[in-house]
C-alpha cells in the first residue's frame, strides 16, 4: 500500500481532520485544568501570607519596628527552611529583618524568582509575595515558598505531552487502518468491474458475507450487472428469434411473389396478392408484436401510468369474449368485484387480460369451461384464468413465457408464440405476479396485483418476489 | 333519408397529406384522390404549417415520422392559429406512446404504419364528415330502423329490438356511420375503447349477433360486411 495513495483517500483525510479537533478538545480541556489549578493554588498561597501579614501588622501596632524585626527573626528560626520569606526595610532601603535580599519595594501581591541563598546553582525559586509600606516608612513583604505550584504545572503539562502524543498516535494509526482496510475492499471492487468491462461479463464482485455497507453496495451492483447482462441477452435472443422465425414466412412470401409473377390470368395474380398480403401481414404482426414486447420492457410507458379502473376492465373483457366463447361451444363465467383500482396503462392492462383469455379459449376444445374471477385481499387483488383445456405440464411453466416458445400439442392452432411474452412483459411493469396452476384438468392462471395505496408500501417486496421466479 | 346517406358517404373532403416519403406521399394522394376527395401533399413541417393556415382544409393526414419534424408542434400551432380541423395521425409500429401523446396533442385520430388502404379510407370518411347542423337530434334512422338516442332502445319497423348495452353502442356507431364504411379496429376503439387488436374476431362475432337481432326476419338486410374492410350499415338501394 502506497502511502502517497493512503494519504489520498477520503478515509485518512477524514481521520486526520478528526485527530485535529481531539487535539484541539483535548488542548482546550488541558488548558482549562491548567488555569483552574493556578487559580486554586495561588489563592491558598495568597490566604496564608495574608493571615501572617495581619498577624505581622498588629505586631507593628503594639511593639514598633524593634518587635516586629525581632519577630521576623522568630519566625525564620522556627520555621521550616524556606518555607516562608520575610523582608523588612526601612525608608532609605537598609534590610532590617528578613531573608532576602533588597529590591525594589512593590506593594500589592505578585511573583518573583530568588536565587537559592546557599548553592552556587542557578536554580531559581518561585516565591509568591506580597508587599505593603507601613507607616512611619518602613517596607514589609512577607512571601510564600510557590513550590508546590511550579510543581503543579510541571506535572500537568507532562500529562498533556503524554495525552495529546496518544491521541496523535491513535488516530493516524487507526486512520490508517481503517482506510487500508477500506482501501482494499474498494480496491477489490474496482478491480473486479475493470474484469467485466475487459469483457468477462460472467464475473460478479465477490461478497465478504460481513453483511456490512460495503457487502450492500456489492450485492447491489452484483444485482444491477445480472439485470444488465439478463438484458442483453434478451436482446440477443430476440435478434436471433427474430432472424429464426422470421426467415419461414419470408420465404413463403418470396415463393407466393413468384407465382404472382408467372400469373398467366388476371384471377390468378389477384390470387397471389392476396396470399402475398395475408403473409406480409402475418409477418408485420409478429414483427409488431416483438417491437411492443421490446418498448414494454424498455420501461418508457411507465410514465404515462395512472389508475386504471380494473373492474371495467375485467367487465369489457367478459363481455367482448363470452359471446366468443359461446360460439365455439364453450361456457363464460366471470365474478368481478366491484370498485377494482390499480395502477398502470389501461390499454397494457387490457392487452395481457385479452392475451391471457384468448389462450384459454383457443388452447381448450369446444366444451370447456372458462372462467374468469377477482378475488380481493387488503394487500392484493387476485385475477384467475381458469380452463378445462389440456393445460401447461408443470415443467413447462416457465418456457411458456419465452418468445415464441409453443407446446408441441398447440403446433397446429394459429398463433406465433409471442402472446404470453408479452403477458409477461406487462405484468413485469406493472410488478404483476404471475402463477400458473394445474386446474385439473385445464390451466388455472392466477395474476396478483396491487391495489392502488398499497402498491408504494407493498411495491418493493412485490418486486422482489418477481425477481425471485 | 336515402339520398342523404349516399350523398354523405360520397362527400368529397379537401385534405392535406404531410409525409416526407415520396412514395407513399404519392400513394395516399393517388389513392385518395380516386376515391373523390381534393388531395394536396407536403413533405415538410414549415410548409405543411403555411399551407394548413393559408387554404382551408377539411382534415389532415401527418406522419409523425418525419426525421426532424415534430408533428405534435404542428398540431398545437394550428390550433394556436384557430384551425380546429381534424388530424389523423400516422404512427410508428408498435408504439405504446404515441397514440397518447398524439391524442393529448390535439390530434383526432390515429393510424399504425403499415396500413390497410381500406383502413385509411375509412377513416378518412369518418373524420372529413362535418358535424350535422342539428346537433340536438334525438333519434337516428336508417330505413325502417330507428334509435333512440335518449332511451337508447331501437325499433324496426316499430319493433321494439331488445339489445345489451355494448350491442346498442355498437348499434349507435354504425347508425351515426351510415352509408360509410367502419373498420374493425374503429369498432374496437369507438365501442368497446380497445386500443390493441385482440388475435381473434371479436367484431365479427359481435357484428353477426347485432345483426341476427337487427336483420333477422325484417326483410332487406341492413348490416353489410365489406370484404377486406369493414362493415356499413346501410339502406337498400
Ligand atoms: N390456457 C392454456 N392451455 C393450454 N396451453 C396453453 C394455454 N395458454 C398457453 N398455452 C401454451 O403456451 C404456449 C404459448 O402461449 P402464447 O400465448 O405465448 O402463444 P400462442 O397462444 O401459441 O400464440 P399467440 O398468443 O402468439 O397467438 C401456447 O402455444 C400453448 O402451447
Ligand atoms: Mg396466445
Amino acid at each position: 500500500m502506497l502511502p502517497a495513495r493512503l494519504l489520498r483517500t477520503s478515509s485518512f483525510r477524514l481521520t486526520l481532520a478528526y485527530a485535529g479537533l481531539f487535539g484541539a478538545s483535548v488542548l482546550i480541556l488541558f488548558g482549562v485544568i491548567y488555569w483552574a489549578t493556578d487559580m486554586y493554588i495561588t489563592r491558598s498561597l495568597d490566604a496564608a501570607i495574608d493571615s501572617d501579614f495581619v498577624e505581622l501588622g498588629n505586631t507593628v501596632n503594639a511593639g514598633g519596628r524593634a518587635l516586629l524585626a525581632r519577630q521576623i527573626h522568630e519566625r525564620l528560626r522556627q520555621m521550616p527552611r524556606g518555607a516562608m520569606h520575610y523582608l523588612l526595610e526601612d525608608q532609605d532601603g537598609n534590610v532590617i529583618a528578613g531573608d532576602l535580599p533588597r529590591f525594589a519595594k512593590s506593594t500589592g501581591r505578585y511573583d518573583l524568582n530568588v536565587h537559592e541563598a546557599d548553592s552556587r546553582s542557578r536554580h531559581q525559586r518561585g516565591i509568591r509575595a506580597r508587599g505593603a509600606a507601613l507607616s512611619g516608612g518602613d517596607y514589609l513583604m512577607v512571601g510564600i515558598d510557590a513550590h508546590p505550584r511550579d510543581e503543579m504545572h510541571e506535572l500537568i503539562l507532562r500529562a498533556f505531552g503524554w495525552g495529546s502524543g496518544i491521541t496523535l498516535v491513535l488516530a493516524f494509526g487507526g486512520g490508517a487502518l481503517l482506510s487500508s482496510s477500506l482501501l482494499r475492499r474498494v480496491e477489490t471492487i474496482s478491480r473486479a468491474a475493470r474484469e467485466i468491462m475487459s469483457g468477462d461479463f460472467a464475473q460478479r464482485i465477490p461478497v465478504r458475507e460481513a453483511d456490512d455497507e460495503f457487502d450492500h453496495l456489492v450485492t447491489s451492483l452484483n444485482a444491477m450487472l445480472d439485470r444488465i447482462q439478463s438484458s442483453m441477452e434478451s436482446v440477443r435472443q430476440v435478434s436471433d428469434d427474430i432472424a429464426h422465425d422470421l426467415r419461414t414466412p419470408l420465404t413463403r412470401l418470396r415463393q407466393r411473389l413468384e407465382q404472382g409473377q408467372r400469373a398467366r390470368s388476371p384471377e390468378e395474380w389477384h390470387s397471389a396478392a392476396a396470399g402475398c398480403i395475408a403473409e406480409m401481414d402475418a409477418i408485420l404482426e409478429t414483427f409488431g408484436a416483438l417491437l411492443r414486447i421490446a418498448q414494454i420492457e424498455s420501461g418508457a410507458a411507465v410514465r404515462h401510468f395512472g389508475e386504471v379502473d380494473l373492474s371495467d376492465v375485467l367487465r369489457t373483457m367478459a363481455e367482448v369474449y363470452e359471446p366468443m366463447a359461446d360460439e365455439k361451444g364453450q361456457s363464460f363465467t366471470a365474478q368481478i368485484s366491484c370498485g377494482l383500482t390499480v395502477w398502470g396503462d389501461r390499454e397494457l392492462v387490457g392487452q395481457m387480460l385479452a392475451n391471457i383469455i384468448e389462450n384459454a379459449m383457443k388452447h381448450s376444445p369446444p366444451g370447456a369451461r372458462i372462467g374468469l374471477e377477482t378475488t380481493v385481499c387488503p394487500t392484493e387483488i387476485n385475477v384467475a384464468v381458469t380452463d378445462s383445456g389440456p393445460g401447461i405440464p408443470a415443467d413447462e411453466h416457465r418456457n411458456v413465457f419465452s418468445r415464441f416458445y409453443r407446446l408441441e400439442s398447440s403446433r397446429s392452432t394459429p398463433g406465433s408464440g409471442l402472446g404470453l411474452s408479452l403477458v409477461e412483459a406487462i405484468a413485469r411493469l406493472h410488478r404483476v405476479r404471475i402463477d400458473l396452476a394445474d386446474n385439473d384438468p385445464g390451466l388455472h392462471l392466477n395474476l396478483r396485483f396491487a391495489p392502488v395505496g398499497a402498491a408504494e408500501i407493498a411495491g418493493c417486496t412485490l418486486a422482489d418476489r418477481a425477481q425471485g421466479t | 333519408m336515402f339520398a342523404q346517406s349516399q350523398g354523405e358517404a360520397r362527400r368529397s373532403v379537401k385534405i392535406l397529406v404531410i409525409e416526407d416519403d415520396v412514395e407513399t406521399a404519392e400513394y395516399l394522394v393517388n389513392g385518395l384522390h380516386e376515391e373523390g376527395h381534393l388531395v394536396a401533399g407536403v413533405a415538410s413541417g414549415n410548409e405543411a404549417l403555411a399551407t394548413a393556415i393559408e387554404e382551408d382544409f377539411d382534415l389532415l393526414i401527418v406522419d409523425r415520422m418525419i426525421p426532424g419534424f415534430d408533428g405534435l408542434r404542428l398540431v398545437r400551432a394550428l390550433r394556436a392559429a384557430d384551425r380546429h380541423m381534424p388530424v389523423l395521425f400516422l404512427t410508428a409500429l408498435g408504439g405504446v406512446e404515441d397514440r397518447v401523446s398524439g391524442l393529448l396533442a390535439g390530434g383526432d385520430d390515429y393510424l399504425v404504419k403499415p396500413f390497410a388502404f381500406s383502413e385509411l379510407s375509412a377513416r378518412v370518411a369518418a373524420l372529413g364528415r362535418r358535424p350535422r347542423a342539428a346537433a340536438m337530434e334525438t333519434s337516428l334512422r336508417v330505413h325502417d330502423l330507428e334509435i333512440d338516442l335518449l332511451s337508447r332502445t331501437a325499433r324496426r319497423r316499430d319493433e321494439p329490438i331488445e339489445l345489451q348495452p355494448r350491442e346498442y353502442r355498437l348499434l349507435e356507431y354504425l347508425m351515426r356511420h351510415a352509408g360509410q364504411v367502419v373498420t374493425r379496429t374503429m369498432l374496437l376503439e369507438h365501442v368497446w375503447d380497445l386500443h390493441f387488436d385482440p388475435r381473434t374476431n371479436v367484431v365479427e362475432t359481435h357484428v353477426s349477433r347485432l345483426r341476427s337481432k337487427v336483420d333477422k326476419g325484417f326483410g332487406p338486410q341492413l348490416i353489410h360486411t365489406v370484404r377486406g374492410a369493414g362493415y356499413c350499415l346501410r339502406a337498400p338501394r
